[in-house]
Formats: structure tokens, C-alpha cells, sequence
């Protein structure tokens, strides 16, 4: 019985450690355009459609590439959605709800916006990048 | 031959006189008594005590220390999801620069505070044919 108490104790534990320290960064670069009717919304876009519907105005998303990476307070990571595009995001220190983090966005080998943001976990930053053809570029970022 | 034996007479007269002159004294609180014997004829009846697999003493201590552990670990690590207020919830850009002077950059706030924008103007088109994935 102790020994069961004990084992139970120690997996709530590590549970909830690894799940407290398990949060990630992911990014991903979306091309936004008018298009009637609208096509599907990519699965790992759909909770940040309706923003960029309502903010940016375009019907239809793309999603051009993601990627994800462990947040560790201190730590600094690459984030290479595509070829043209990426990131560097330095985590600069972690609160209880959110990361403030820093993010340098390149292109090609040019950094283009370096930017100070606090990350809450489920409230993305988007940002308005460049027109590439008939569309928008946008860059995501989510603490997931 | 037996109704002969002088004991045996005696024996019948003496029971004769007890029923005709012994009376049964009447019982006080006849209730009482009668549900203190049935409690005994049942407690007698009843088989042994058996050791069940859980016994409820253990399973009792079992719920006690669940309680503990679920106060133990509320106490560690629900504070920092009690102690979060709204803001916690809302990412904010401290601050953004751009490299290209020909670029401005301001910052708001997505609706239903659903995330924060960096709405970043005058960036270069870049042609449908330039790849960039």
C-alpha cells in the first residue's frame, strides 16, 4: 500500500514537471488570399483563422511550412519554416504564463524585424510580412 | 411397575401441587428483555469476523492519503494557474524594430485579445515566381 502511494506520488510528480517544462515554440509561415469560395483551413490553422481573416482581410490560408521548437529559458533556437524565411527566437526569461522571448526574422541570410514580445501560451503573434504574388506572407508564432 | 415406584409418585404429586400453586411472576419490561435476547440469539448466530481482501480501516487510509496527496500537490503546483490573472493570458510585443529604414512596424492587439499583431509596412513584393519555401 505505502509502496503503491509512493510509486503513485512520484508519477504525479514527473507528470506534471514534464508538462510544465514540455512548452514549445512553433512557428510557421502561412500565405493568406482572397479566393471565393475559401478553401479548407489547414488543421494546424484553425484556431488562428478567424484572426487573420478579421485582421488581414484574406479568405483562404496556406500553410507553407511550420516548425517547432523546445522552449528552455535562456536557450536559443532556429526555427527554419522554408528555405527564404526564418527565425531565431531566444527565450530571455519565462514567467508563470508566459515567455518573453525574442525573435529575429531573416530572410535569405538579411534580418529583417527584431522584435520583444511576451508569449502567452494560446495568444499567437502574427506578423504582416511581405505580398508574394497574389497573396500574404504571414509569420506565426504560438507557445504550445 | 414404574407407577409403583414410590419416587415416581412423589415426583408426580410434587409437580402437580408446583402447577396448581406456582405462578409465573409477570415480567417487568417485557420488550426490553425480549430485544436483548433476540440481539444475543443474533450476535450468537452471526459467523466470525473474516478478513476481507481491503478491510475498511485500509480503505479509509487509502481516501486519506489520496486527500493528502491531491492537497499536496495543489499546494506545489496549482498556485501558479490560481495566482495568474488576466494579463498572463495576453501576449504583448514590448518592443519591434525594423532593419530597413524604409520599413515601419506598429503593434496591436488581435481581437478578443486572441494573440498580438506586428503589422510590419512597405516590405518588398516579392514576385509569384521567387520561391519561398
Amino acid at each position: 500500500m505505502k509502496r503503491a502511494v509512493l510509486i503513485l506520488f512520484s508519477l504525479s510528480v514527473l507528470a506534471t514537471t514534464v508538462q510544465a517544462d514540455s512548452d514549445r515554440i512553433w512557428s510557421a509561415l502561412v500565405l493568406a488570399t482572397k479566393e471565393n469560395p475559401a478553401r479548407p483551413v489547414p488543421e494546424s490553422l484553425t484556431d488562428m483563422a478567424p484572426v487573420i481573416k478579421k485582421v488581414f482581410g484574406y479568405t483562404s490560408l496556406y500553410l507553407l511550412g511550420e516548425k517547432k521548437r523546445n522552449l528552455v529559458s535562456g536557450g536559443e533556437e532556429w526555427l527554419v519554416p522554408s528555405k527564404e524565411f526564418f527565425f531565431k527566437v531566444q527565450c530571455l526569461s519565462r514567467e508563470e504564463t508566459a515567455y518573453n522571448l525574442r525573435i529575429e526574422l531573416y530572410r535569405s541570410e538579411k534580418l529583417l524585424l527584431t522584435t520583444d514580445v511576451k508569449l502567452a501560451r494560446g495568444a499567437p503573434l502574427y506578423i504582416r510580412g511581405p505580398m508574394w504574388g497574389e497573396g500574404q506572407l504571414i509569420f506565426l508564432f504560438e507557445v504550445q | 411397575m414404574k407407577n409403583s415406584d414410590p419416587n415416581d409418585l412423589q415426583w408426580e404429586k410434587t409437580r402437580a401441587l408446583l402447577r396448581e400453586h406456582l405462578t409465573v411472576p409477570p415480567l417487568q419490561h417485557p420488550d426490553f428483555i425480549n430485544s436483548q435476547v433476540l440481539e444475543t440469539i443474533r450476535r450468537e448466530g452471526k459467523p466470525g469476523p473474516s478478513t476481507p481482501l481491503f478491510p475498511l480501516r485500509w480503505l479509509a487510509w487509502g481516501g486519506v492519503a489520496a486527500l493528502g496527496l491531491a492537497v499536496l500537490l495543489t499546494a506545489f503546483f496549482l498556485p501558479h494557474d490560481l495566482t495568474r490573472n488576466e494579463d498572463g493570458f495576453i501576449s504583448q510585443v514590448i518592443e519591434a524594430r525594423v532593419e530597413n529604414p524604409q520599413l515601419s512596424v506598429t503593434s496591436f492587439r488581435a481581437p478578443d485579445d486572441r494573440g498580438v499583431v506586428l503589422w510590419v509596412e512597405g516590405s518588398e513584393f516579392i514576385p509569384a515566381n521567387e520561391s519561398v519555401q
